[in-house]
């Protein structure tokens, strides 16, 4: 895990925030047909794979991970090109994220409960 | 024999003749007969239910129909068949139920234990399929900690039975089952008799079964009945079989019935001595010791001794598949983040192999004890890999506790005294931190629909946690959220999983084992996965229709979840997309309705349930229900894991 941070944040430093802007629309479909959510969750607060909102890469840093990812299959450019990964990334940009646990009552009741 | 075998109808044979030749029966108005003679809607009403046992008697129309064909009055009468002398023998073994779906390989038994044995110890439960009938025997042995029977008809009801009896194998849980044959080649019918029949009856199943038999005589059945039992409950515990032949059964009992040995369980066997003072003396000596139980605590027993032999040694508690430690006590867990165990000692893991290499790597001693190392079969490989082990303890581990904890005692010093306790105050540290921060990941996701596994969790949590509550479905495809927000601490609180890994396990062990907790008045809760439910959903029937106390709530993610992520993979592997990843994977199109499943097999049903603040209300409704001793069903819409 820690390795995966820090790679995620050298990609994320040497990349540029020059990529093409997706398609949100486009990208909630490609996010529910390549089941994304499957690992992710419908919302992307994660299940079994990595919470994705609220997203910590940017564009850049995202798709060089999905190309090589860890222990999550890597994707190359022939089954989703660049601008296919732009639009799952809008699309993940505009999920909501959770509420605070400080803010969930059933949360905090649960903490006090030891 | 009782009556002209050619004559009889076999179950099978009767399905295969309605569905050939006989589609009229099944159009028949003939439910209006029943409705005029029973309750509402046809339903037996409470002055016709059975007195004997939880099942509700037949309508007298139903009863008129169901001999009305048959001859007016046989030849030949067997007043003391074969059959009721097994019965006697039965008895003495104190088994409290049976589960089965009826068959002609052991009508004769099956007779006589409703009538001569009064359907009571065993009481006769109905089950819509044998996988049903032995799954519910392995969730009902995982709560009351002994056999129930399946009583199985022929090859046909073996074969069906036969993956359930493969998981109780691998979950190391005593089964008992009888299993009948036609095996007198001269005297069974030609035709589904035959088919229904096998030489060596027991080879079907004999690779997972611990132990079997073909009894040829009564006395013979006497000996092998109360061996079987004997041999499943001496840990390894197992599924035993006892082929019955219908000839032993039919036959009349042939002068003073044979006598019924005593039944005297054999002790577990515990540690050779010497390794377990070689494993205290390794343990004491660690400065970063581990303990890790799998299917352990065989009782609550087991619990009690590893809760002693972890506050002895001030060791972290690695709990898997049986409810082996409390979960919120402070030594459960892994340790504080780094903690490098330096001894681990592993109790009843099934392959220990991946815990091994981790120890090798870094240098680490591993100690196992498991009396699955003095018992093999060579077929099927859930015996794992073989791994390097530096002390290996072929003994039943929790027989093996309390020498274990006596040796430890006798061998710390002051010293280890002290250190053990400065490692305790760190590891209650670390079990706290770790605590809260399961708690606050709950909010991830909170509220999405559909509704997360952890909201799911959370919410049923303070409407059971003042109840005497039991989860009777395994956590490992709901992201073990019950473990991180519940506290746990009653062996029967949870049963852990399927033992093999396959499905169809979780609907019939859930009723199974809310059927062991029902004389003890607890709640039995289930989160049932839809992939698991749709094996042989037959078995919400069984619990409805012996009133069997049982709130499932359903993880509808409408797929083979597990599966879409691993076809998602090979896609990406294969530099393909993964967008067909759907493909023999899900079940939607049409969405499958759980509420009017429920609501079928005669239960309350509600649902689909999308929207977390509907979750509460419906929750409430379900276990209301629950309480006054009905099952119930709330389908929730769920997020993958």
């Amino acid at each position: 895990m820690k390795r995966l941070l820090l790679l995620l944040s050298i990609t994320a430093a040497l990349a540029s925030a020059q990529s093409p802007a997706g398609d949100a629309k486009h990208g909630k479909e490609l996010f529910l047909s390549y089941a994304c959510y499957s690992c992710h969750s419908f919302d992307g607060h994660g299940g079994a794979g990595a919470r994705l909102v609220p997203m910590p890469l940017n564009q850049t840093a995202f798709m060089a991970f999905v190309r090589n990812a860890g222990r999550m299959p890597s994707y190359s450019s022939k089954i989703l090109p660049d601008n296919k990964l732009a639009d799952i990334y809008a699309y993940i940009k505009t999920l909501p994220a959770s509420p605070d646990a400080k803010n969930i009552p059933l949360i905090q009741e649960l903490l006090k409960e030891r | 024999m009782a009556k002209s075998k050619k004559t009889s109808v076999d179950r099978r044979g009767f399905l295969k003749g309605a569905a050939a030749g006989a589609a009229a029966l099944v159009a028949k108005p003939q439910l209006a007969d029943a409705q005029q003679a029973g309750g509402q809607n046809g339903q037996p009403t409470a002055q016709n239910r059975g007195v004997n046992g939880s099942a509700p008697a037949p309508t007298e129309v139903a009863l008129a129909r169901e001999t009305g064909g048959r001859p007016a009055e046989s030849s030949r009468i067997i007043e003391h068949p074969g059959s009721d002398y097994m019965v006697d023998v039965l008895k003495t073994l104190n088994i409290e139920y049976l589960a089965a779906n009826p068959g002609s390989t052991y009508e004769s038994l099956h007779e006589s234990l409703i009538n001569y044995g009064d359907n009571k110890m065993p009481e006769f439960l109905t089950v819509c399929h044998e996988e049903s009938a032995v799954a519910m025997a392995h969730g009902y042995a995982k709560i009351e900690g002994k056999p129930m029977m399946a009583l199985i008809h022929g090859d046909i009801g073996l074969q069906h039975a036969s993956m359930a009896i493969y998981n109780a194998y691998v979950d190391r849980v005593p089964i008992y089952m009888v299993a009948g044959n036609h095996s007198d080649g001269a005297r069974r019918a030609p035709g589904v008799q035959s088919m229904h029949s096998a030489q060596d009856l027991g080879a079907l199943v004999r690779d997972y079964t611990k132990w079997d038999d073909e009894p040829l005589s009564l006395g013979h059945f006497a000996d092998t009945a109360v061996r079987a039992y004997n041999i499943a409950m001496t840990p390894p515990g197992g599924p035993v079989l006892i082929v019955c032949n219908a000839e032993i059964q039919g036959d009349p009992i042939q002068g003073s019935a044979p006598r019924i040995p005593k039944l005297t369980l054999t002790t577990p066997p515990a540690g050779d001595l010497a390794a377990v003072r070689e494993a205290a003396k390794l343990l004491i000596n660690a400065e970063r010791p581990q303990i890790i139980a799998q299917r352990m605590a065989r009782t609550p027993e087991g619990m009690a001794l590893l809760v002693e032999l972890a506050e002895l040694l001030e060791a972290p508690v690695n709990s898997q598949e049986r409810m082996n430690f409390p979960t919120r006590h402070p030594l459960a867990g892994t340790g504080w983040q780094g903690y490098q165990p330096d001894v681990t000692l592993n109790l009843e893991v099934g392959d220990i192999l991946p815990q091994a290499r981790i120890d090798r790597a870094r240098g680490a001693k591993t100690i196992q004890i498991t009396s699955v190392s003095v018992f093999h079969k060579s077929n099927i490989q859930d015996f794992g890999h073989y791994a390097d082990i530096d002390l290996d303890i072929g003994a039943d581990a929790q027989a093996t506790l309390p020498a274990l904890i006596e040796e430890i005692r006798k061998e710390l010093t002051p010293d280890r005294k002290r250190a053990f306790e400065e490692r305790r105050a760190k590891l209650a540290e670390a079990h706290k931190k770790a605590w809260d921060q399961q708690i606050e990941s709950a909010q991830y996701g909170w509220d999405s629909s559909p509704i997360s596994l952890a909201r799911l969790s959370a919410e049923l949590w303070p409407l059971i946690k003042n109840e005497d509550w039991s989860l009777v479905s395994w956590q490992g495809f709901i992201s073990n959220w019950p473990n991180r927000l519940w506290k746990f601490d009653k062996h029967y609180q949870y049963i852990g999983g399927q033992g093999a890994g396959g499905m169809g396990y979780g609907a019939p062990a859930a009723v199974g084992a809310a059927l062991a907790n029902r004389k003890h008045g607890r709640l039995s809760v289930s989160i049932q996965t839809d992939g698991d439910l749709n094996y042989a959903p037959g078995v919400l029937w069984t619990a409805a229709h012996h009133r069997i106390p049982l709130l499932t709530i359903m993880h509808n993610n409408r797929g083979y979840h597990q599966e879409v992520m691993f076809v998602e993979e090979q896609a990406a592997l294969h530099n393909r997309g993964a967008d067909r990843s759907h493909i023999g994977t899900k079940l939607w199109d049409p969405n499958i309705d759980y509420a009017k499943m429920a609501q079928a097999y005669g239960m309350h049903g509600e649902g689909p349930i999308t929207n977390p603040d509907d979750l509460v209300p419906a929750l409430k409704r379900g276990l209301e229900i629950v309480k006054k001793g009905e099952p119930a069903m709330i389908d929730v819409v769920t997020q993958p894991r």
